[in-house]
């Protein structure tokens, strides 16, 4: 099993940065987040991959349009050094969570469908599409 | 006259499902991804 590590993320800290000072100007109801990352891929025809986002793989920020649904938008950079070779990649997704319990609820189980893409700068890899189908947390 | 922004802060866990059109050495045809983040609530959110 082949393993890449993404190592750090420019464009998330400007985008915290400008949410803040315009969160100032009214009373927002939005989520912003950093997630680190295991990804397993499997592909069709090769060998599993296993990825390690560190510290963080993606940026997030949502805003809440209702108690349970949230619309949100999220940037990724990843810097991979693989057998001798540098590539680096962004990525960016939109997805819209729902949210089976109230806002008073401490754990709040939802089900998010989005989609994304994924632009590479290597000679190994000209470019990627991919889109999130379901997930569940 | 300022409004109060309220504050709060939490986990997030997160398994996903993608699934790659456009497959080549790095992007696999199917890929499970599992995520734990922190997220920063500000709003009236937070305060619920």
């Amino acid at each position: 099993m082949r393993s890449r590590a993404i190592l750090a993320s420019c464009i998330p800290v400007l985008m915290l940065v400008a949410t803040v000072e315009t969160a100032g100007a009214q009373s927002p109801d939005v989520e912003m987040g950093i997630d680190a990352a295991v990804q397993i891929s499997i592909p069709d025809d090769g060998d599993n991959t296993t990825t390690v986002d560190v510290p963080f793989g993606r940026f997030r920020f949502g805003n809440y349009v209702s108690d349970r649904t949230l619309v949100e938008l999220g940037l990724g950079f990843s810097l991979i050094n693989f057998s001798g070779a540098t590539a680096s990649a962004g990525s960016g997704e939109a997805s819209v969570s729902y949210h089976f319990t109230g806002n008073a609820s401490r754990a709040r189980a939802f089900l998010i469908v989005g989609g994304g893409g994924a632009s590479s700068m290597s000679t190994m890899t000209p470019s990627g599409e991919g889109s999130r189908l379901a997930g569940w947390g | 006259m300022k409004v109060p922004i309220r504050r709060a802060v939490g986990m997030r866990f997160e398994v996903d499902y993608l699934r790659a059109f456009e497959a080549d050495a790095f992007d696999a045809a199917h890929e499970i991804r599992f995520l734990m983040g922190t997220s920063f609530y500000l709003g009236g959110l937070a305060a619920r």
